[in-house]
């Protein structure tokens, strides 16, 4: 009876521990969007699939679950996009190089790669949204032969909001894949689409019975971005989503980010649509 | 038919615009019409004037635009390939809604739309096919324009708020 509940205890406790990890680059996005690249102070980072978060500590401040952005030199270091719009996350972006940061994680379920295996691919991202959707897209630019036709829709509210916008130009380069930018309000500079993201569906050709999509942004934008994916014929359940709450443990025992029967640090933060279209748009259910 | 003709033709058939009309429509959509090439930075309409073409791009983008009195000029939306320019042109009081200027080099088949719109009169079936697909169009960029109305990429953060 003890040792029964003592194993959930230890693995709790094993959770919380905090590694401590060193900025080693520090790239500004936008005007308030940073990536932090971080590297252990010692040993390697735990391994993490696309899509997932970890918790990030600004000491003496707070802690933050932020989503992985990148896995380019994985087990070595990793990226994290923060937007400053807090206390914690406006002292986790004002970090410096050689700055230390309290990391917990990796947590949750990330976009379901492997399933889309030999399928049609279209990702959606919206303004920061990008960010989790970046380790899942360079994964399967990386893998390129295991899937059909990919797809990246990218939407901003200016040509100044772009996040990865280097990486961004040599994924549009690529003649293996469909990759279209669109923001809100261009300036005489921008030459490429401007309106909604949604808008870009227009100049696809999707075959929705072979297509698996993966969309994460604010959820208005998820909402009519959805409403188009279903539009196109595809069922709820290749839609998956990244779901935002505000997630606390990181291990589903706190209940702050509960989203019905789901815990979403823990169940998710990836969803297919079909598990959360009951609940999608509604807070603190 | 001579070689621009044929070449004419063949891109009416293929443009989505065209999609599910009748080839003998076709054919006379290809006598009332003619193909327009436009430079990056070239006008095509501006906002206000009558301007009696409706355009269907086979390439390129052109940024629809107004102008923003102190502010100058506002691109709020970009039309590409496969896509319909100048609706309001088959539609009274006729006049542009906004100005259109290429931002890549851009191929169109420009249509005559006093043509068009006699066309449609005599032929009430396939007026009725064109205006839906005009509907369709104006439905489309009203969605865009409401989705416009509340900032779509704003709020985002896993536990954090301003």
């Amino acid at each position: 009876m003890i040792t029964a509940v003592s194993v959930p205890v230890v693995d709790a406790l094993e959770t919380y521990k905090i590694n401590w990890l060193r900025v080693v680059k520090k790239t500004k996005e936008t005007p308030d969007t940073y990536t932090l690249r971080l590297k252990p102070k010692e040993g390697e980072i735990p391994p993490f699939k696309p899509g997932q978060f970890c918790m990030l500590y600004a000491y003496g401040v707070g802690e933050v679950p932020i989503s992985i952005s990148g896995d380019l030199y994985n087990g070595k270091v990793v990226d994290h996009t923060v937007r400053a719009v807090g206390p914690v996350t406006k002292a986790l972006a004002s970090a410096g190089i050689d700055s230390v940061i309290g990391f917990r994680g990796p947590f949750g379920r990330g976009w379901p790669l492997e399933e889309a295996e030999g399928k049609d691919v279209i990702i959606v991202g919206g303004g920061i949204g990008l960010a989790p959707l970046r380790p899942a897209i360079q994964y399967i630019l990386k893998n390129r032969e295991k899937y059909g036709k990919f797809y990246l829709l990218y939407g901003a509210r200016t040509p100044d909001d772009l996040l990865y916008k280097r990486e961004l130009g040599l994924w549009r380069g690529r003649l293996d894949s469909q990759v279209l930018v669109t923001v809100d309000k261009g300036d005489e500079k921008w030459r490429g689409y401007i309106g909604v993201v949604t808008t870009l569906f227009r100049y696809l050709k999707l075959d929705p019975a072979n297509t698996y999509s993966y969309v994460c942004g604010p959820e208005i934008m998820m909402k009519f971005t959805i409403q188009e994916l279903k539009n196109q014929g595809l069922p709820d359940e290749r839609i998956f989503i990244s779901m935002e709450r505000n997630m606390k443990c990181g291990v589903g025992l706190c209940g702050h980010c509960q989203l019905g029967p789901h815990f979403v640090c823990k169940d998710g933060p990836v969803f297919s649509f079909a598990e959360v279209s009951k609940f999608f748009g509604r807070r603190e259910l | 038919m001579s070689e621009q003709q044929v070449e004419l033709l063949t891109l009416l058939k293929d443009h989505p615009f065209t999609r599910g009309l009748a080839d003998e429509r076709v054919k006379d959509l290809a006598s009332i019409s003619t193909l327009a090439r436009f430079r990056v930075g070239q006008k095509i309409f501006e906002e206000g004037e009558i301007h009696k073409r409706l355009y269907l791009v086979v390439y390129g983008l052109v940024a629809l635009h107004f102008h923003v009195p102190t502010k100058g000029e506002f691109r709020f939306e970009t039309i590409g390939a496969g896509e319909v320019l100048g609706w309001s042109s088959i539609l009274e009081p006729f006049r542009k809604t906004s100005g259109a200027t290429a931002v890549e080099n851009t191929l169109t088949i420009s249509i005559d739309s006093e043509k068009l719109i006699r066309m449609m009169e005599s032929d009430k079936a396939f007026g009725f096919e064109i205006y839906k697909k005009i509907v369709g169009i104006v439905a489309d960029r009203l969605r865009a324009a409401r989705m416009r109305l509340v900032d779509i990429y704003g709020e985002i953060g896993r536990g954090e708020k301003e």
